[in-house]
């Protein structure tokens, strides 16, 4: 091993020696190459660069001072010329500007040009009535007029001037216009004073010039065309459409209207077509028919269609037949329907359906106008008025029977006829007559008949057991009598248009409902002073009220089935007035009687409480009084009797008797004294109550049984006190045993009419203070 | 005068028109007969005097109309009857049917409890008889009633009726003492009544 590392030292420091020589000499060389190549670049720079960098120093000053010098310039040109510049460009507008004004002023001065042109074309038309054109220049001018405004030139004085001409140019042809149609439409209407209607219209007279002689210019057109259309162009148009229009509808529709028997006419003459009016002698209507009148207006409009306002104005939606219709036809059409339709509407039902004439000569009508220009097919007034014709019917219809119905109401009551007799039911009107064709079952409605006719032979057969639901004999007013037929018949026509017209139906039940309302408001309040002052027509009232109600018991019902479904399901029915009416009579009859019977016992006033009779004096007054008051039951009897039913009669009659007599018996048994004579009298003065008041229900008694002591028993049932007066009587005449019988321990008669104390006190007062008589006393007591 | 009459009955007479009822009445108080009397109107009175067992009694005797028209009035006479007389007519059968009406109505209208009812078969004197006696004897004791045919005319049987009917009357408790003497003290009642119906009272005792 230790070969191997020496052997490596050895050759180590061989190596070193042999390199370190090579490395000297190669340094050596390097000096000798670096020594000559700092010399040449030494040479190199001090010998080249120095001259040029002194020559570059020098221009460089050179350009400095050139730069100044261009600096200078530069600033002297910008001072100078621009200064000029602006000064130049202002110049330059004020040029432009001058040049725009120059070419305003020329306009305007051409449009003033056109102006004066126009003025003066204008007044070349005036002078050749060339209508239209003056008026195109003069609404040119305006024209102008209004953008040299726009434009600002309102200050311009010969603007303010020539606004000044202009207006009066334009009220100048307004003028000359109106002149114009002055003279082409002529009125000849005759001065109002002294003349009726029908001269006034006669003497009427429209014509219209077609074409004038001076209208020489241009041949063959009419004049009216010119004038026309210049009037439009003017706005003049409408204004004198208005006033054609008032005063057609003054002088011509108005009166043919009212007057039925003028009728229009149209007369050619020398260039104009006159329209007149004739008179047609036949015919007295105070009316005028529809179709006729229809026919009138037509021809009035023909002739203006085709004398004036067929002219074509230029405008096709402004027609001058439209403008017209504008200004008449809603005050036309009001005047037909208020002067002709209103009279036109029928009464009864049949002529209901004949109106369907009227309606179809109403749409001819209305369709002529629309093809004559006047109509444009809108709604019109008389068109719906007659399509209407069921409501305006109803209405008609109802009113006429209030106002028929008011005036039977206001009517003297005092005719009357009798009712409740079982031969006036034909008098009624037949209701299934009348009905009979509208019936579907024939069959059940005879059916009906026989069972009625039987029901009919049921009570005849009885005269004696009265039918309670049948009306008892009595007279009612005729004009109450007229007023149920009424009724019925009413009812019996709604019933006819129930199919046809079912609110009108409606309408008429109502009417018949309000006509009932009417009496219970009008008779009452009518007819007050009689109804108090004279009984007859009290007991009539009374009547004519329950003959009312009794016939409204089944008025509804009758009807009911005819009648429209609503009014059915709702109420058809008049049984509610029933209570009213009954009331209405009821009240009145009571009053009536109470007022009696405060008359009958003022009269009883009079006999002084029947004191000290045995005296002439007081004899004669008592005897008065009660002869007064027969007397008064007596009138009251007469006036009566006929006309109320006799269980009615009896009781009203009956009642005043009781308490006239229930006024005496009162006086006689309050009296403390009678003396034998005082007896004798009173005795013979309740004899006549007792012989002359039975005559009172006399009439009432059936003939067979015709004898006193019946007619007596009459009077027993309607006058309570009777019999009680009947006891007074015997005691009056009576001794003091068959009193002390009579009264029996309070069993006899006399125990039941009077008191105790009643009889006592008679007994006192008639019979002298003896034992008897105390004796008599001490057995009357109330047991 | 009648100081000895023990009291004063009311009596009734009902029936059918024309049965005979004012004839009977006719006959009692006046014994005549009248074959051409007229119908009632309304009522009438009569007031007789009878003498049953010792008993003096007075009779205030009412006799109804019969006739329908008049029968408003009647139900008013009812009031304080102590005994009715109800008749029909033998010799129709009609007034026997009728019967129960007019027994309802009196009923319905008597103010007494116990009235004592009579019933009288009239007009036996005639031939033609369409209720036999037995069924009227039927009748009467269905109702309670006394029951005696009779004849107006003849005047059979008249007398005994009313006997009948007033000892019946007398013999019922509580029927009439009540009206001889009142029950308390009546304040409208005078002294002297008052004494009386004590005298009353005791005579009967």
């Amino acid at each position: 091993m230790s070969s191997f590392v020496t052997e490596v030292l050895a050759t180590t420091g061989r190596l070193e020696k042999d390199d370190l020589v090579k490395k000297t000499s190669k340094l050596s060389k390097r000096v000798e190459d670096i020594k000559g190549e700092i010399y040449e670049t030494v040479t190199q720079r001090y010998g080249d660069f120095v001259p040029s960098m002194n020559t570059t120093l020098d221009l460089t000053a050179r350009v400095n001072g050139l730069v100044t010098e261009v600096d200078n310039l530069n600033n002297k040109i910008q001072n100078e010329v621009q200064a000029q510049l602006s000064t130049s460009t202002s110049e330059f507008q004020d040029l432009q500007s001058q040049l725009r004004r120059t070419n305003t002023v020329l306009a305007v001065l051409g449009r003033l040009y056109d102006i004066q042109q126009a003025l003066d074309s204008h007044h070349n038309d005036m002078d050749s009535q060339q209508f239209i054109s003056a008026a195109a220049r003069l609404t040119q001018i305006e024209q102008i007029m209004e953008e040299l405004q726009e434009d600002g030139y309102c200050e311009l004085k010969i603007l303010s001037a020539l606004g000044i001409e202009l207006r009066v140019r334009k009220e100048n042809l307004i003028h000359t216009l109106g002149e114009a149609w002055a003279r082409a439409v002529v009125w000849n209407i005759p001065r109002p004073k002294d003349l009726s209607d029908e001269d006034r219209l006669l003497k009427t007279e429209l014509r219209l010039t077609t074409v004038t002689a001076d209208d020489a210019t241009l041949p063959g057109t009419p004049r009216m065309t010119t004038l026309v259309r210049a009037m439009a162009d003017m706005n003049v148009l409408r204004e004198k459409m208005k006033v054609f229009a008032r005063r057609c509808l003054e002088y011509v529709f108005l009166p043919l209207v009212v007057l039925p028997n003028v009728s229009p006419k149209t007369v050619t003459m020398m260039q104009s077509e006159a329209l007149h009016f004739d008179k047609q002698s036949s015919g007295k209507d105070v009316t005028i028919a529809p179709a006729d009148l229809y026919r009138k207006i037509e021809t009035v409009l023909q002739y203006f269609n085709k004398h004036l306002l067929g002219i074509d104005v230029g405008a096709p939606d402004n027609s001058l037949m439209s403008m017209f219709s504008d200004f008449l036809w809603e005050d036309l059409s009001q005047a037909v329907i208020k002067g002709c339709l209103v009279h036109s509407i029928p009464r009864t039902s049949q002529e209901l359906e004949r109106y369907m004439e009227v309606i179809s000569a109403t749409e001819e009508f209305v369709s002529s106008l629309e093809n004559l220009g006047f109509l444009h097919g809108e709604d019109s007034a008389l068109m719906r008025y007659v399509k209407e014709i069921n409501v305006h019917f109803a209405n008609k219809k109802c009113q006429d029977i209030l106002a028929f119905a008011r005036d039977l109401m206001t009517s003297e009551m005092l005719d009357t006829v009798q009712v409740g007799t079982s031969d006036d039911a034909p008098a009624l009107p037949n209701i299934r007559e009348l009905l009979g064709q509208q019936s579907s079952k024939k069959t059940k409605s005879k059916q009906d008949e026989t069972t009625t006719a039987s029901f009919e032979a049921t009570f005849d057969s009885m005269p004696e057991l009265q039918c309670p639901f049948r009306l008892p004999v009595c007279r009612i007013s005729v004009t109450v009598d007229k007023l149920v037929k009424l009724a019925y018949t009413t009812l019996c026509e709604a019933c006819e248009v129930t199919t046809s017209n079912p609110s009108c139906a409606v309408q008429m039940f109502y009417a018949v409902r309000d006509m009932l309302e009417l009496y219970m408001e009008v008779v009452p309040c009518y007819h007050e002073e009689n109804l108090k002052k004279l009984p007859h027509v009290t007991a009539i009232h009374y009547n004519n009220c329950f003959y009312i109600a009794h016939h409204l018991l089944t008025l509804g019902h009758q009807f009911l089935e005819h009648l429209p479904k609503a009014l059915v399901s709702s109420c058809a029915t008049f049984v509610d007035q029933i209570p009213v009416l009954r009331e209405l009579g009821t009240e009145c009859l009571l009053q009536q009687m109470r007022i009696q019977r405060d008359q009958v016992l003022e009269y009883l006033v009079g006999a002084h409480n029947f004191t000290n009779m045995a005296e002439d004096y007081n004899r004669g007054n008592a005897e008065k009084a009660v002869k007064k008051v027969l007397h008064q039951l007596t009138h009251l009897s007469k006036v009566w009797q006929d006309v109320l039913p006799t269980n009615i009669y009896c009781k009203a009659l009956g009642s005043l008797l009781n308490s006239a007599i229930q006024d005496i018996i009162g006086k006689v048994t309050a009296l403390e004294d009678i003396s034998a004579d005082d007896a004798a009298q009173l005795h013979s003065l309740c004899g006549i109550v007792k012989e002359r008041a039975p005559l009172l229900f006399h009439p009432v008694v059936k003939e067979d049984t015709k004898n006193r002591k019946a007619v007596e028993a009459e009077v027993q049932l309607y006058v309570p006190q009777w019999v009680k007066f009947s006891e007074l009587m015997v005691m009056l005449d009576a001794s003091l045993q068959d009193i002390a019988d009579r009264w029996a321990d309070g069993k006899g008669p006399l125990g039941h009419e009077f008191t105790a104390m009643e009889v006592r006190g008679l007994v006192r007062a008639l019979f002298q203070n003896t034992d008897r008589r105390a004796a008599v006393l001490a057995k009357i007591k109330q047991q | 005068m009648d100081d000895d009459v023990l009291t004063t009955l009311k009596i009734l007479i009902i029936g059918e028109s024309g049965v005979g009822k004012s004839s009977l009445l006719l006959r009692f108080t006046d014994d005549t007969f009248d074959p051409e009397i007229a119908a009632t109107i309304g009522v009438d009175f009569k007031v007789k005097t009878l003498t049953v067992d010792g008993n003096k009694a007075k009779l205030a005797i009412w006799d109804t109309a019969g006739q329908e028209r008049f029968r408003t009035l009647t139900p008013s006479y009812y009031r304080g009857a102590q005994g009715v007389i109800l008749v029909y007519d033998v010799s129709s059968r009609n007034s026997f049917n009728r019967l129960e009406q007019w027994l309802s109505e009196l009923e319905t209208f008597s103010t007494k409890q116990d009235i004592v009812k009579m019933l009288v078969g009239n007009k036996i004197d005639k031939d033609k008889k369409e209720v036999d006696r037995n069924e009227g004897l039927k009748f009467a004791r269905k109702h309670q009633m006394l029951f005696i045919e009779a004849s107006a005319k003849t005047r059979e049987g008249v007398q005994c009726a009313f006997e009948e009917l007033v000892e019946k009357i007398i013999q019922t408790p509580g029927l009439w003492e009540s009206d001889s003497q009142p029950k308390g003290v009546s304040l409208t009642d005078t002294g002297s009544a008052a004494v009386n119906s004590c005298a009353g009272y005791c005579s009967l005792v």
